[in-house]
This record gives structure tokens, sequence and C-alpha cells, in this order.
């Protein structure tokens, strides 16, 4: 038990430095402004009150349907924060003022129609963010303090949680699509001809459409791709505890939700761009500076 | 790292952990947590009924057209515009909901059309339910099952 609680503590907790969750925030945060620059939220504003389907938690807050003029407002100020949280300008208060706008403007397009799940790890990392302390190095903040309190920052726990839970986000979404796919269709999901139905949707439109359609006519591949999915998605939750699996499946599931967009055209951007948690960038770094100055 | 502070962020990963597994066993939806079901079910052989929204043009006799959802529904994508219409359909005065529905996407076809030259003008729009194997293939005429219309945009419920 000793060993097990030992293990739990060094996942969540082993010192490390600054950089890695300050680089985290910094790509992650500019890459949801780029994602976000010219998304006009307000035009959810503009849709008929009959389409107004709030889900449970807006209709839980009382949330009523937007108007369009305030909802700009809203808008911007979220872009605002976005910005301040990527160059770590008050990062406190913009990661968290970027947490709770963002969980009402991501929101908002679930509450017409049908609830999709693009979105909703944005949603949580913005959330970690907001409650972690990644504005500590590489930030605005740092420069504006004052020279004789700007100390080398050592190595802290503070540094390490966010970017675990960011990974146990991704290793329940994962694991419960995956457990989805087997409880709803069962063993039928990989060995019915559903992939390669999916592959010749007409609502097709990535880049690789056609070849997708072309692959479709190998029932032997669309089944082998059907079950390499399942089994990377349900098996997730391994690369939390082995480093072999984080190797194996990380790259996997990115390659797939690359795939993805170029054969079906669903961007699943969120993802895409959030993977960017898992790679060790102050490791990244020492190696390429090592690399460069030869040493 | 306080005391305080390891005990917060247990209290964090529990409240990712526990209703997001709840979520998945359940399979109830309480977004931001889900379960994630996109895609589960298995793909049908025939794609399901689709609606279309056609205008009804100025000429005489009039005719009808095929107005490209971009020029009516945006932000809704495709996806989500199918499943609005289809809870509305299904929901409680479908009738009245969809003619509401109708005239908000018949103004703002107009004002898009003030916008592009290229777009034609309409006397109103007709909803109809289309079969999913259909789409694609030459327009019928009607091209399915006629849910609800609305002729003028000032007309009312």
């Amino acid at each position: 038990v000793r060993a097990i609680a030992d293990h739990w503590m060094r996942f969540w907790f082993a010192p490390s430095t600054p950089v890695n969750l300050a680089l985290c925030r910094i790509l992650c945060f500019g890459a949801f402004v780029v994602l976000h620059a010219r998304y006009d939220v307000s035009a959810w504003g503009e849709l008929p009150d009959e389409l107004w389907m709030p889900i449970p938690l807006f209709e839980t807050l009382h949330v009523p349907k937007p108007a369009p003029g305030p909802l700009w407002v809203v808008a911007a100020v979220w872009k605002a924060a976005l910005v301040a949280s990527c160059v770590g300008l008050f990062t406190r208060a913009a990661t968290s003022v970027s947490a709770v706008l963002g969980l009402y403007i991501l929101g908002l397009p679930h509450s017409f129609g049908i609830t999709d799940h693009a979105n909703a790890l944005e949603v949580w990392v913005l959330a970690i963010m907001a409650l972690s302390k990644c504005g500590d190095a590489l930030s605005l903040d740092r420069v504006m303090t004052r020279s004789k309190r700007r100390a080398p920052i050592p190595p802290s726990g503070e540094y390490t949680w966010p970017v675990r839970c960011v990974w146990l986000m991704f290793a329940l979404i994962f694991f419960a699509s995956g457990y989805s796919k087997l409880r709803t269709s069962g063993l039928a999901w990989i060995t019915s001809e559903n992939f390669a139905r999916l592959m010749t949707r007409e609502a097709n439109t990535g880049l690789l459409a056609a070849w997708a359609s072309a692959l479709a006519r190998h029932s032997w591949a669309c089944r082998t791709l059907a079950a390499v999915t399942v089994a990377l998605e349900i098996s997730y939750p391994l690369t939390l505890v082995s480093q072999r699996a984080r190797f194996a499946i990380v790259p996997g599931i990115f390659l797939m939700q690359v795939g993805i967009l170029l054969t079906m055209g669903l961007a699943f951007y969120p993802f895409l761009i959030c993977s960017l948690f898992w790679v060790p960038w102050d490791r990244v770094i020492d190696a390429g500076g090592r690399r460069l100055t030869g040493s | 790292m306080s005391v305080a502070r390891i005990l917060f962020v247990h209290a964090l990963i529990a409240a990712l952990v526990v209703p997001s597994l709840y979520d998945t066993f359940s399979g109830e939806e309480h977004w931001p947590y889900s379960p994630y079901p996109m895609y589960s079910r298995i793909a049908a052989a025939t794609p399901p009924p689709r609606y279309h929204l056609y205008g009804v043009t100025l000429d005489d006799p009039p005719t009808e057209i095929r107005l490209p959802e971009r020029s009516y529904a945006g932000p809704l994508n495709p996806l989500r515009l199918q499943a609005a219409l289809s809870r509305l359909a299904a929901g409680e005065r479908p009738e009245a909901s969809l003619r509401a529905v109708l005239r908000n996407f018949l103004e703002r076809y107009e004002a898009e059309r003030q916008r592009s030259a290229a777009l034609p003008g309409v006397r109103g729009v007709r909803l109809y339910l289309v079969d999913g194997r259909r789409d694609g293939a030459p327009r019928e005429d009607p091209p399915g099952r006629l849910v609800a219309e609305v002729l003028h945009a000032t007309e009312g419920p």
C-alpha cells in the first residue's frame, strides 16, 4: 500500500520545473486564440428562440438564450483573456476569465440541437490551467516582477499536477469513447461493415475522402482499422501508468484524429492542440540546447 | 506544496474522475462530462431521412430551388441543423415551432441575399423531409414529405 501511495504521489506531485507547464500554456492558449480568432460567437444569438434547447448545465443555472449584442461583448472579453493567458499577463485573472467564459461560449453550440464532443476537453484544459500556477515562468507577470523578487523558481509539484490532470482527461475521454462503442454495438462495431460505411458517407469532406472510399472496398483493412481504433481507445488509461503504452497510444490516437480529419472532414482541433501536454518540453529544450552547444 | 493544496488537487481529481465515470457507465450526457458516444452505433446501410429547405421562386409559375444551408442556417452546421429540426418535429406544437424557425430562416436568407447577388429572390420557403438515399440525386417533384412552409416573411402563425 505504501508503495502504491508513493507511486501515486510521485505521479501527481513529483517536483518539476515551471518551464514545461509554462510552454504548455503559451502553445495551447496561442493555438486557442488562432482557432477562435474568426469564430463569430454572436451569430448564435441570431437563431430563433425555438431552437434554444439548453444543455442540463445551462438549464440548472437558468442561462437564457443569448442576444447577439451582449454575446459579442462576452466573446471579445473571452478572446482578450485567451491572449492575456498566452502571454502571461495577469495570468491568474486571465486564465480564470478564459475558463468561466469558455464554459459558456464553448457550451452554447450544444444548446442548439445536439451535443457534440469536439470541445469538452478544451473546457477542462481551461479550467485546469485557471487553477494552476502556469504563469510562474515565461510570462509578462514574471517580467514585471521586481528584479530582487525574481529569484530562480525551484522545481515543485505545482508544475506537475496540471499536466497530469490533462493526461487524466485524455484517458477518461478515450476510454469512454471506446467503451461506448462496445456497449452500444458490441464487437459488431469491428466485424460488421460499419467502418466501411463511415468511410463512404456522402457527408465526408476530408481531403482524402476519395482515398477513404477506395479503402472501404477492402473489408479486411476496414476491420483492422476498426479494431485498432477500439483497442487504442479502451487502452488509453494505460498511458497513465506505463511509459511504453504512452509512446504507442498517444501518437496512435493523434494520428487517428488526423486520419478522421483527412477522410471524414471531422475536425477535433482542441484534441490535437491539447496533445501538446504530452510533450516533455523542458527535456526537448534541454536536448535542443545540448545539440546547439555541442555539449 | 502545502497539505491544503494537495488536498485541493485531490478534490479536483475526484471532480474530474467520478462524474466522468458515471457518464461513461450510465450513458448519460452532462456536458462537459460525457459518455462520448460519437459513432458508437453501427452506421445504417441507407442514410436516414434529411430535412431540406427549398425556396419558392418569384417566377410565374413559381418553382422550388434547394437553398444552400450556409445562406440561412449559420452558425448551425448540417449535423446540428438536422438534429434541431428533428427535435422540433418530435416536440410539442411542432407545426408552430417549425414555422417560426422557417420565418427566421427566410429573414436570414433575405439578409444574405442582399449581400450576395448570386442568390435568387424567393417568395417563401418549404421544408421537406427527404429520403436519405435521394441526397445528391436529381430533384423529384415533390422532393419529399412537406413538413412546413412559410410563403411570406411577414406571414403570421
